[in-house]
């Protein structure tokens, strides 16, 4: 074993210590001050960690309304989305947006590729270290065990939903990473009861701009071939770094 | 190599200064930090333009929207007609703005590079575009399409990379630029001076770090070039010395001798490494003048000479210390 996997190792074993002591203090803090949701969040993260392990993808329908606070304006993107696991526990996404702002955003191994219709070309960028992140925050609930939304974040229960005709459960969720902290001041998740998936994301920017991302026809664990996630092979390829 | 790096890396970013102050905007805006998230170059709404042009002391506001074509280039969307008034327009050396949707303006330098003309054809991001103007260097960017085209072709209607202000007094432009901070958190909101003072070797890391790597590689080779340089000096001149020797000539005339001669060299080597910095920029003029740019950075003279020096010189310690040590009846047969 050489010292990358056993540092690997150490850091796996001291993020699970870490995670399952802030579950723990999450459950303890909520019996202390409202029973009720409290249990509801341990009884959903628990529900996520066991359905996290058998994800194999989804697909959905995405809508993406982008705020811009300052002038009080929203930007709507519609398209499907598609997500794929691939082992260990990566998972690849293809978001295909139609109509007249068509482009195709692909998140593969290490690369984000943007396919722009109307060029006829998809652009890849190299994100390298930021591909985990763009992986968590992307798709932030889908396959994610609850552990990791608790270890990550700060959770706060905001109760039971009805989100796009689904009975969900509304997370605030506030980064504890300090670099995630200065590019998203915030996020609220809706959780499925139904899927386990996400209904609804939105992103808090720093400066009360926000990006509200609605899935609807979810489903889960569909048979998805690997070519599910690909971009027009006839596409002219440019790498951008 | 050295004085050619430092000079690209320089000369690279000055020109990129210059181009920013020559758009004539006093204060630039450019989007929050989340493009991972909007997985987007060109994140800001146009719906931006009109909140700005009702701020306090703002006289105009325009937007451009950048795309990257690999390496140091880029394609820059402007609506002319706003530019000009922002700008006080192109100079135009050949032809003139766009006529059609598929019309691109260069600039000279890469016309040149490029080996362009007025109606000249030339293919960015898969796109064919007509050359319809070639204006005079010092503009915003080298290569400019129409604003509407530019958002179309990558899906992005009404979306914009930068805005540039323009302020009734330049003087005003901090307290405006204190303004937009408080009022939009998170937005990059720079006095064109701040901005321009961003685009320096201290301030872009990466350079930084790349100089610092060019010099520590230049360190080493020089010191290796030079050390088997006196090494092989030493050892021809090995009947040389012992004669020194055997004439009475002490240790310290000996190393005087070869550290003289040593400093000798590196200070030649310094001068026709400046004289050869004059070459590679004739060079990069004409070759590449788009991509290259180099400047002669007088300051770093000073320090290339005494990296030359001090590498030298402690190259020669070795073979120096071998040669007052050799014995002078040896010395006198070696063949």
């Amino acid at each position: 074993m050489n010292s990358g996997s056993l540092s690997s190792g150490r850091c796996a074993r001291s993020l699970f210590i870490r995670a399952s002591l802030t579950v723990c203090a999450v459950v303890l803090c909520g019996i202390v001050t409202n029973t009720g949701w409290a249990q509801s969040t341990a009884e959903i993260f628990s529900r996520l960690d066991q359905t996290a392990g058998l994800f194999t993808g989804a697909t959905a329908s995405i809508r993406v309304i982008t705020h811009t606070g300052i002038i009080d304006e929203d930007e709507t993107q519609v398209g499907t989305l598609a997500v794929k696991r691939y082992p260990p526990n990566e998972l690849r996404f293809l978001i295909n947006f139609t109509g007249q702002d068509a482009q195709a955003i692909a998140l593969g191994d290490r690369t984000v590729q943007i396919y722009y219709p109307k060029l006829n070309t998809v652009r890849e960028y190299d994100i390298g270290k930021y591909r985990d992140l763009a992986q968590k925050l992307m798709l932030l609930g889908f396959g994610m065990p609850g552990r990791e939304l608790a270890a990550n974040y700060d959770v706060s229960n905001l109760g039971g939903e009805r989100v796009q005709s689904q009975d969900s459960v509304h997370f605030q969720l506030t980064p504890r990473a300090s670099d995630v902290l200065k590019q998203l001041s915030r996020v609220d998740l809706w959780i499925s009861l139904k899927t386990n998936c996400p209904v609804q994301q939105k992103f808090y920017m720093p400066g009360g701009d926000y990006r509200l991302v609605t899935y609807s026809d979810v489903k889960v664990n569909p048979h998805l071939p690997a070519s599910a996630l690909d971009l027009p092979k006839a596409a002219k390829r440019e790498r951008m770094n | 190599m050295i004085l050619t790096l430092v000079g690209i890396s320089y000369g690279t970013l000055d020109e990129a200064a210059r181009r920013a102050r020559g758009v004539g905007a006093d204060i630039v805006v450019r989007p929050p930090g989340t493009t991972l998230i909007a997985a987007s170059a060109s994140p800001m709404s146009e719906g931006l333009l009109p909140f700005f042009m009702k701020q306090p002391h703002v006289t105009f506001a325009t937007g451009t929207m950048i795309q990257p074509l690999g390496g140091f280039d880029s394609l820059s969307g402007i609506d002319l007609d706003q530019f000009n008034k922002l700008s006080g327009g192109f100079r135009f050396v050949k032809g003139r703005g766009f006529q059609n949707d598929d019309d691109v303006i260069v600039d000279e330098y890469y016309a040149r590079e490029k080996n362009l003309g007025v109606g000249s054809t030339i293919q960015l991001m898969n796109h064919t575009w007509r050359v319809s103007g070639i204006f005079e260097s010092g503009k915003l960017a080298r290569v400019c399409a129409k604003l509407d085209v530019l958002q179309a072709l990558t899906g992005s209607p009404r979306k914009l990379s930068q805005i540039y202000l323009k302020v009734d007094d330049p003087p005003h432009a901090q307290s405006v630029v204190s303004d937009l901070r408080d009022k939009m958190p998170g937005y990059f909101i720079y006095t064109m001076d701040e901005f321009a003072s961003l685009l320096t070797i201290s301030s872009v890391g990466l350079l930084r770090n790349f100089i610092g790597v060019v010099i520590g590689i230049a360190v080493i080779v020089g010191f290796i070039v030079v050390s088997m340089a006196m090494y092989t000096a030493v050892l021809e001149r090995t009947r040389e010395i012992g004669i020194l020797k055997a004439l009475g000539a002490s240790t310290g005339y000996i190393l005087n001798l070869l550290f003289r001669e040593t400093l000798l060299i590196a200070i030649i080597g310094t001068v026709l490494g400046i004289i050869m910095t004059y070459g590679t920029q004739w060079l990069m003029m004409h070759a590449v003048p788009a991509s290259l740019t180099q400047e002669t950075v007088y300051k770093w003279w000073p320090i290339t000479g005494g990296i030359s020096v001090a590498g030298a010189l402690l190259g020669t310690i070795f073979p120096a210390w071998k040669a007052v040590k050799q014995d002078v009846i040896q010395a006198l047969s070696y063949e």
